[in-house]
């Protein structure tokens, strides 16, 4: 449903094609890109970037099951990211249209905090499945579950939070709106 | 709904045509199509007050309550 707004507070729709345009791109190349990096980085690297160094890993000890694993578990926070953006493109073509309180905009924006909820929680959760999964072939007693939480992932989860919480009062806004539009 | 809406019959009375009135309100034809039908939640106060105007009536002539039987 689309509602008459002052053309001050309406946002151009060629900024919003432009930030669809942005989130297609970074939802495609931000994937690709970490499964590069995962592919090519040395595993002391990778466990640096992972806030676990000093695991005593080295990238020649690793089996081919815990590299696959590994690769696996770092391509999941970027995947959530990416399905957030996919949904934060199609809400933005909604915005684009003219359509701020349609119910798949709503549900679009919804998806993108969804997205970015899974995200910083994989963020936050996959850092200790690639300690216990790289460490694995160690042995008993070398086993390790290390535990790292950034502030970006925090903020990110904060973030994501917050654009649930718009998405709900833009539900609510759309319900009022329809409302109002049965009085005359 | 109890309350029935008799634009209709005042606008045959007073010989005004819709499209004069919805231009007078500052509604399209259609809304005030959907009023006179009934086929609204609500009428505004300034829509009222805008009608009562224009029609030179009073909110009981165009309101009419008749309780569910």
């Amino acid at each position: 449903m689309s509602t008459p707004a002052d053309a001050s507070v309406v946002q151009s729709p060629v900024l919003s094609r432009a930030l669809a345009a942005a989130c297609v791109a970074v939802a495609l190349l931000l994937p690709l890109g970490v499964a590069l990096a995962l592919w090519l980085m040395p595993v002391e690297a990778l466990l640096q970037r992972l806030g676990l160094p000093g695991m005593g890993v080295s990238g020649d000890a690793l089996q081919p099951w815990q590299r696959h694993a590994g690769w696996l578990l770092g391509m999941v926070p970027a995947s959530c990211a990416a399905c957030g953006l996919w949904h934060a493109r199609r809400c933005f073509l909604h915005f684009a249209r003219g359509d701020y309180f349609a119910e798949a905009a709503i549900g679009s924006l919804r998806g993108f905090s969804v997205g970015m909820l899974a995200a910083a929680v994989a963020g936050i959760v996959v850092p200790s499945l690639a300690s216990v999964v790289l460490s694995w072939e160690l042995g008993p007693g070398r086993r390790q579950l290390a535990v790292a939480v950034s502030s970006n992932d925090l903020l990110l989860l904060l973030f994501a939070a917050v654009v649930w919480q718009i998405a709900v009062a833009m539900r609510r806004a759309a319900a009022l709106a329809q409302e109002n539009a049965a009085f005359v | 709904m109890p309350i029935v809406v008799k634009l209709d019959a005042v606008l045959a009375d007073r010989k005004v045509k819709s499209k004069a009135l919805a231009e007078y309100i500052g509604i399209t034809e259609a809304n005030l199509s959907l009023l006179k039908q009934g086929k609204v939640k609500g009428m505004r106060f300034g829509t009222l007050e805008k009608i009562c105007e224009y029609l030179a009536c009073q909110p009981g002539d165009i309101l009419i309550h008749v309780p569910d039987s």
